[in-house]
């Protein structure tokens, strides 16, 4: 990975076509072993919602997780986070569909 | 032979009688031989797991599920050592140790050679835990330490129907208690230990509400173009680990 992983992220979450969500809501986990780096990305419909320390809090604790060496629990810990904030600004609705998969790519 | 049509004199008639007696004395002895191991084993006892936690009354929140399973897949690729966790009903009348040994045996938690596995064993409503621990983590994590856990942090967690909770706290108490032992680099061979322990594990997920989630775990980079507003953070500098180890099944148990 060249540069900074924030930039990588956002070429990547475009790349993936994340962007193409109603709610603009697609949030992106990205984790580089090599590099020993990561970035959570949040699409501008999420960022508009949530504070800049909800990205914080949520670094924090992957970053507790990752220093162990426990990748797989930090990125469940982080998701599951994730979701429930997100519940409060994105609450299922009628018709929802699951715009994205839910995968992990590598 | 009938002895009725033509009654046969009484000692001869006692003869059969005792002979009868005898014949069905006997036949009782080997129904009573034979139904001893279907009565000893009326615990049915799952086979070897996929998982590390065997929920089999659906006890424990998925979310808390899918992140213990991810915790202690994390724990054995970084460690060896292997951490089984079975929540069952009941003891189905068995006696604890008994039970709680031939489910150990059943199972074989930990690498064969290093012995370094713990099994966690949950009797919902008989109310009994029980923690077994291979000889290789033994010394480590000690009877007295796997009393603590069960006392201080699994019987009051479980009394206020924090399951989850509890063993997560336990987990994590069990990892930082056994410390290095077994452990390994392991950040380099991350993703090899990673597919090797996948090919005998069922995957995994939670469902996520509609929400939108992605991840990407990336070996090397890609490139793109410009982006666009996001929202988001990155953080760096996760290190490596170092250690090796030593022999079977220790236990502890305790009511809740």
């Amino acid at each position: 990975m060249e540069g900074d992983i924030l930039e990588e992220g956002k070429k990547i979450f475009e790349q993936l076509g994340m962007t193409k969500t109603a709610e603009r809501n697609g949030i992106l986990f990205l984790l580089s072993l090599k590099d020993h780096q990561f970035a959570i990305l949040g699409d501008q419909g999420i960022h508009d919602k949530v504070h800049a320390e909800f990205w914080q809090t949520i670094r924090n604790e992957l970053e507790g997780y990752f220093k162990q060496g426990l990748f797989s629990a930090g990125l469940v810990a982080g998701i599951v986070k994730c979701g429930e904030e997100l519940k409060r600004y994105f609450p299922c609705q009628a018709g929802d569909k699951n715009e994205l998969p839910d995968s992990i790519s590598s | 032979m009938s002895f009725r049509a033509k009654p046969a004199p009484d000692s001869i008639r006692g003869g059969i009688f005792h002979f009868i007696k005898r014949k069905i004395a006997t036949l009782a002895l080997a129904m009573t031989l034979l139904f001893i191991p279907l009565l000893a084993h009326a615990f049915d006892i799952p086979s070897k797991p996929d998982n590390y936690i065997n929920d089999y009354i659906s006890l424990l929140d998925p979310n808390d599920k899918v992140y213990l399973n991810a915790l202690l897949a994390d724990y054995e690729i970084k460690t060896s050592n292997q951490i089984f966790i079975g929540i069952f009903n009941s003891l189905e009348g068995e006696v604890l140790e008994d039970l709680s040994m031939r489910i150990a045996e059943a199972w074989r938690a930990g690498q064969l050679k290093k012995d370094n596995g713990v099994l966690l064993l949950i009797f919902l409503n008989d109310r009994q835990l029980r923690i077994e621990v291979g000889y290789g983590l033994e010394g480590v994590l000690t009877d007295a330490k796997s009393k603590s856990i069960i006392e201080q942090i699994l019987v009051p967690r479980f009394r206020t129907q924090q399951f989850g909770l509890g063993l997560k706290e336990a987990v994590a108490t069990m990892m930082k208690t056994i410390g290095n032992e077994f452990s390994n680099e392991f950040t380099e061979n991350y993703g090899q230990n990673l597919s090797k322990l996948k090919k005998r594990q069922k995957p995994i997920w939670v469902p996520f509400f509609g929400l939108l989630l992605f991840l990407i775990i990336m070996a090397n980079s890609r490139h793109g173009r410009r982006g666009i507003t996001f929202g988001g953070t990155s953080g760096s500098g996760f290190g490596g680990f170092g250690g090796f180890g030593r022999r079977y099944f220790r236990r502890r148990e305790k009511d809740f």
